[in-house]
């Protein structure tokens, strides 16, 4: 872990280890603020879900948006994922139609095809415009 | 959009832009002074081209070796993306990519600050189990392996 992270930190970046759910989210908080972000795009992440991380975004008057296709499908709905690997499989695709149409205006029909090209092109705008990208880590490597 | 790339002579890729914007098609080779210029065409772009660093036989993957003259949206952004693969680049597996990227570490000290790994498009099952292909990334993948050395 030391190595990893003074290896990051000779090539500019910055680690910070966190004792607390809390203290992640604060320091999160800091960058938002400090870089006066208002537009935050996340991965689907386990870690940040475990933290409350979204909620603490919104405290700071961020707009957190899920860049995976299940997820966002969630958040647009307000609604909890149910499973791990697929979050949105409690819903048809019957339903997934009907929160785009309410959501996001979508008038297309409820094929699985069209209903993600359609998340693509709203998510595309998003990537472009956002201030900040959060992901969580799999795997990590601290070389000498 | 394509890498601003050592190899595009070599290979040949600098003519066929060439001629390919003689033939009224804007190409963009990567660069590294156009900053958020190069996302704004890579986003409307229908093509990226880049060449693959390390391909990975077992999985069919390539590794990209990003930096400022290979921006890591060529790959990403354009509705389809064409790897070229000097054949030399083919090893089996993430055994040997991860040990020639420590190899030039110890040796170069000298890795790129991003390395990606892509396997095809981006897939999703997100909507009742059905197999979607391509949906943030390119909808079409290409490789085209060309025998070098």
């Amino acid at each position: 872990m030391e190595q990893l992270s003074e290896q990051v930190a000779k090539r500019g970046g910055h680690v910070f280890f966190a004792q607390t759910a809390e203290d992640a989210n604060q320091y999160i908080q800091n960058i938002v603020k400090e870089k006066e972000a208002k537009k935050i795009v996340k991965s689907k992440s386990m870690v940040t879900e475990e933290i409350g991380l979204n909620k603490a975004l919104q405290e700071v008057g961020a707009e957190v948006v899920e860049s995976d296709l299940g997820e966002w499908i969630l958040q647009l709905d307000e609604d909890p994922p149910s499973h791990i690997v697929t979050p949105a499989l409690h819903k048809n695709k019957e339903q997934i139609r009907e929160t785009f149409s309410q959501k996001r205006n979508y008038k297309n029909s409820e094929k699985p095809e069209e209903l993600a090209l359609f998340a693509r092109e709203q998510l595309r705008q998003d990537f472009l415009s956002c201030d900040i990208g959060i992901t969580g880590w799999k795997l990590c490597r601290g070389i000498q | 959009m394509a890498s601003n790339d050592e190899r595009n002579e070599q290979y040949h890729l600098t003519d066929f832009y060439q001629k390919l914007q003689k033939n009224g098609h804007e190409v963009h080779l990567w660069n590294e002074k156009d900053g958020k210029g190069n996302q704004i065409f890579a986003e409307r772009a229908d093509v990226g081209i880049s060449f693959s660093d390390i391909t990975l036989a077992e999985s069919g993957t390539v590794t990209l070796f990003i930096d400022k003259y290979h921006g890591r949206s060529i790959s990403l952004m354009p509705k389809a993306y064409i790897a070229i693969i000097p054949k030399s680049t083919i090893v089996p597996r993430m055994t040997q990519a991860t040990k020639a990227i420590h190899e030039k570490q110890q040796h170069e000290n000298n890795v790129p600050s991003c390395v990606s790994f892509v396997t095809g498009p981006s897939n999703s099952a997100d909507i009742e189990m059905n197999l979607i292909v391509g949906v943030h990334g390119p909808i079409h993948v290409t490789y085209i392996v060309v025998t070098d050395a």
